[in-house]
């Protein structure tokens, strides 16, 4: 009936197939690498070269030119052709910066290391930088499950019971805005080890946004989703998890987002100043010692674990708001 | 089996607290008496203001008188209840929620959902919806949305069945399906009905007596028989005769 459910899969016809775009990636690419075998090392360095810059273009430039061979003759593959000008950009201007560190030492070696030497930390340090990016993983979802867990649960009692609210919100609005880093000192004092002390801070900076966003989703629930629950023959409890709890989740989700946020900012905090392993910890202890390319190496695990995490709670969130289609999101 | 639904308003009064420091209470109803028989269809007509939606909300249980009382089948309306279902101008579907789950959410409250899957796919059918069961209301227009509200109220077999303007925010020709469609409803069941309106053809073609209201003082002004023969036909003589009498009472005729 009012379901169009005729969907037209969209090829690309053969005339309209934008070859250059497809290819643009690998071009790039192409001069990123022909840089790198042309140009010799610049004379100021004395370590000896590395392979794997080198090595990252060629399997890159096979890849991507692989797949807009395959545009060229069979079509598909939208997302990558979209992609393509992205792509060869950051490959443009990781050439860049390999040309101004290892080809012509243009800025301090020791603090700017070429390509090369962050990848062969990557790849040197792998054991070690996965353990502490376990110990990180570890503290963090312990941290951010119970922060979730008690802001939710903060959330609700002062969202939906007024005696609650009144004992309870003042004490969230003057604890809450507090940066949890600012609690360092009392946490690691105040509890036996520093692990304990980190995921009270970690769960404290996830709380807050969690429980603030929650109430404000339960208050904004239309009145009458719960009056229509009222003739359907709801208990409170009911209402709460039935009508409250599910029309707050798109703002719980927002809130969650912000804890995650101001977890990860936490857990590095955290780490750089008590806690003993995790991957702020192994970036703190490398500046120190003045191994720039460690840092870096730490900074791209980082970046990329992060990045993954926000990525799958996305995800969750598509999917567990999928009922909110056509709906403006975040 | 005994007929329920039996409706009695007695001496009902509700006045709401002044808005403004210096304002005066606001009277939205001042003593109402009647009597509703089991299974009648009732329309409440008039003006805005003129109390019909308080009185339907205190049926429901959802306001509380401030004298009088509402009594259904003998016993004093209180609170909310699920024999008393309530369908609002706007659908009110939970979007979370599916079809099937929006319809099946009376039977999950009461912890018997899995019981009644196939009343659930009874009640869909019943209002034409079969086929959606696993949509979300955003992908339905405004009158599926309705009638899936009328699905959910009808799945816990209310006593009494209220209606908020329930097709005023349809377009005219929905709402004249709409129409029939309820009154084929209604030949499936014994529910006793009570509408507000502010549309007299609305309340001429679907009901058995219009509670005719008026606002300041809020009253029950009069109540009219319709009693024409069924099906009615809007283009009839006595149809057109009974919305002018309606527009009469409530003073709208020249």
């Amino acid at each position: 009936m009012e379901k169009d459910s005729v969907y037209i899969k969209k090829i690309t016809r053969i005339k309209d197939r934008q070859i250059g775009r497809a290819y643009f990636a690998s071009i790039a690419i192409a001069i990123s690498l022909i840089a790198q075998l042309a140009i010799p090392k610049s004379d100021i360095l004395i370590t000896k070269s590395l392979p794997w810059y080198t090595g990252l273009l060629i399997i890159a430039f096979i890849i991507t030119a692989v797949l807009a061979t395959y545009y060229t003759f069979f079509g598909g593959l939208e997302k990558f052709v979209f992609k393509s000008y992205f792509i060869g950009a950051a490959f443009l201007a990781l050439g860049l910066y390999n040309l101004v560190t290892l080809k012509f030492a243009l800025i301090k070696p020791i603090f700017f290391p070429a390509p090369e030497t962050i990848i062969n930390v990557l790849i040197v340090d792998a054991g070690f930088l996965l353990k502490c990016l376990l110990h990180s993983a570890l503290l963090l979802a312990y941290g951010l499950g119970i922060g979730i867990i008690t802001g939710l649960a903060t959330g609700i009692l002062i969202g939906w019971y007024s005696s609650w609210n009144y004992w309870l919100e003042p004490l969230v609005k003057s604890i809450g805005p507090i940066p949890s880093t600012a609690f360092i000192p009392i946490a690691l004092s105040a509890f036996a080890t520093s692990f304990q002390a980190a995921v009270f801070l970690i769960a404290l900076a996830s709380w807050f946004p969690i429980t603030v966003l929650t109430q404000s989703g339960i208050v904004n629930v239309k009145k009458t989703f719960f009056e229509v629950a009222d003739t359907l023959g709801a208990t409170d409890f009911q209402k709460i998890f039935h009508v409250a709890v599910p029309g707050a989740l798109p703002n719980i989700f927002v809130g969650i987002f912000n804890g995650t946020c101001g977890a990860f900012l936490t857990l590095m905090s955290a780490e750089m100043i008590g806690v003993r392993y995790g991957i702020g910890w192994y970036i703190n202890w490398q500046r120190e010692i003045m191994s720039y390319a460690n840092v870096y190496a730490g900074l791209v695990v980082i970046a990329v674990s992060f990045s993954l995490m926000i990525a799958i709670l996305f995800k969750i969130r598509d999917y567990v708001l999928r009922w909110q289609k056509g709906i403006i999101k975040w | 089996m005994v007929a329920t639904g039996q409706i009695t308003f007695n001496n009902l009064r509700k006045v709401f607290p002044p808005r403004t420091e210096t304002g005066s209470p606001v009277e939205a109803l001042h003593h109402v008496n009647a009597e509703v028989q089991p299974g009648e269809f009732i329309a409440l007509i008039g003006p805005s203001g003129c109390g019909k939606s308080t009185l339907l909300r205190l049926l429901a249980g959802l306001e509380h008188p401030s004298q009088g009382k509402i009594l259904v089948d003998g016993d004093l309306v209180e609170r909310p209840s699920r024999e008393r279902g309530l369908v609002f101008q706007d659908p009110t579907l939970y979007p979370w929620l599916t079809i099937e789950q929006n319809v099946g959410l009376g039977p999950k409250l009461a912890g018997e959902y899995r019981e009644k899957r196939d009343l659930i796919q009874q009640f869909i059918d019943l209002v034409g919806l079969k086929g959606f069961e696993k949509n979300y209301p955003y992908e339905l227009s405004g009158g599926m949305q309705q009638r899936v509200a009328l699905a959910r109220t009808l799945i816990n077999y209310p006593k009494v069945l209220l209606f908020d303007e329930p097709f005023g925010a349809l377009d005219a020709f929905t709402r004249m399906k709409m129409h029939d469609e309820l009154l084929k409803i209604r030949e499936h069941t014994d529910i006793t009905m009570v509408m507000v309106t502010h549309d007299v053809e609305e309340a001429v073609y679907l009901a058995d007596r219009v509670f005719t209201m008026t606002p300041r003082p809020a009253i029950l002004k009069k109540i009219v028989d319709v009693n024409l023969p069924r099906p009615r036909r809007r283009d009839s003589k006595a149809f057109i005769e009974k919305k002018e009498e309606i527009l009469d009472i409530l003073n709208f005729t020249a």
